[in-house]
């Protein structure tokens, strides 16, 4: 499976270089990652790449390094297992690169999103609060009723209600890959993306990639 | 702006981009699209093969007074408004997109703020703006009239005088 990790730059805009349209895009700054270990059915039941990815952190645990240490190679900050079958040539101390992905294909991103701390049903839900006048008085923004009275008698699980959003993994399926930049490390893709600038990004490539060949217009 | 986003725009960005300032009379160079495959198939048929016209390209050119400028690197924009049959025609241009072959400016014009959308209010000849080329001060099209040599008051002048040695509104991009 092709897949890569990174750090989000920021948004900007550039232009396809066919139809001439401006194109939203996600700058992204993504590996070199460091192949530590490939993973086969035989040795450990399913397949996967793992990786170490960054700079490596001023203190560092030792059973971290040593993950490195055991196969002669530069530590890095992050471990991570990619699942799916390894790309031809993956071995230890290979190094995965931008240059997997190619414009034009489609890539799904995961990250974490921002943390917005306690947040009310109106921004964490998207519930509709309460009208701004007709003698609405300071409840505004309050969620309503939160159930039924003496039957049941309580609050359903699960019900809605205020609470911490945010700093949660969410993955967005089917991004264009808009650009590749080898020589810096860069990938510009479609749209956005979770999470704040500097925030990592696990890179794949599209679980569900759309059917048409075709890219969307515009 | 991070540089490595201006990295990426660098690469796309135009370099021969005349310095605009607000209230310049600017003519830019369109790139039009004419027949081809969007009008085929929207016709049914996927008239790709058969009888698919030819793509024709021209430029068309659209002049007006730049009302205002926005964004700065590959993003920015100008905003530019002219008067047609009666009627006001405003439109955005992105002046990096490859879709704007050139632009050139006409003529400079004595303003006072960065966004003249006061102008949108105005009739065509209360909209005149004085030139800078003829030393005016006042926008206003019938105080132009009057006398140039007398206008040209050397007080103002200097100090918002929106001539070609005036510096580049926005260069620095990082």
């Amino acid at each position: 499976m092709k897949a890569i990790l990174g750090r989000k730059v920021g948004m900007t805009e550039l232009f396809d270089e066919k139809t001439g349209a401006a194109v939203p895009v996600t700058v992204i700054v993504a590996g070199p990652c460091l192949v530590l270990r490939t993973k086969t059915a035989d040795s450990d039941g399913y397949e996967a790449v793992v990786v170490g990815y960054g700079a490596e952190r001023r203190y560092p645990t030792l059973p971290h390094v040593g993950e490195f240490k055991k196969r002669n190679l530069e530590p890095r900050r992050i471990i991570k297992e990619f699942r799916g079958p390894a790309p031809e040539g993956t071995a230890p101390g290979a190094e995965i690169r931008v240059s997997i992905f190619k414009a034009g294909e489609w890539v799904d991103v995961t990250g974490r999103t921002k943390g917005r701390g306690t947040t009310g049903t109106m921004k964490r839900w998207n519930f509709h609060g309460a009208p701004a006048s007709h003698g609405t008085e300071k409840r505004h923004r309050t969620p309503g009723s939160i159930g039924s009275n003496t039957d049941p008698g309580r609050t359903w699980p699960g019900k809605k209600l205020a609470g911490r959003y945010g700093d949660e993994q969410v993955t967005i399926q089917n991004l264009r890959v808009i650009q590749v930049d080898e020589e810096n490390n860069l990938l510009a893709i479609s749209g956005a993306v979770p999470g704040a600038a500097s925030g990592l990004l696990f890179i794949r490539q599209a679980k569900r990639a759309p059917v048409s060949k075709a890219p969307p217009k515009g | 702006m991070d540089n490595r986003i201006a990295l990426l725009e660098a690469r796309q960005a135009k370099k021969n981009i005349p310095p605009i300032q607000p209230g310049d009379t600017l003519s830019v160079f369109v790139k039009v699209q004419e027949g081809g495959e969007d009008v085929r198939q929207e016709k049914g048929k996927r008239g790709k093969k058969e009888g698919a016209k030819e793509v024709k390209e021209r430029i068309q050119k659209f002049e007006g007074t730049v009302i205002a400028l926005h964004g700065s690197g590959l993003r920015q924009t100008v905003t530019v408004r002219k008067v047609t049959w009666g009627v006001g025609v405003e439109r955005v241009f992105l002046l990096h997109s490859p879709k704007v072959d050139r632009v050139k400016v006409e003529r400079h014009g004595k303003v006072r703020r960065a966004k003249l959308y006061y102008l949108r209010g105005r009739s065509a000849r209360a909209s005149r703006l004085g030139s800078t080329d003829r030393g005016l001060t006042r926008a206003a099209g019938t105080a132009a009239e009057a006398a140039p040599p007398v206008a040209a008051a050397p007080v103002e002048a200097p100090a918002i005088s929106v001539t070609e040695t005036a510096p580049p509104e926005q260069k620095p991009a990082s």
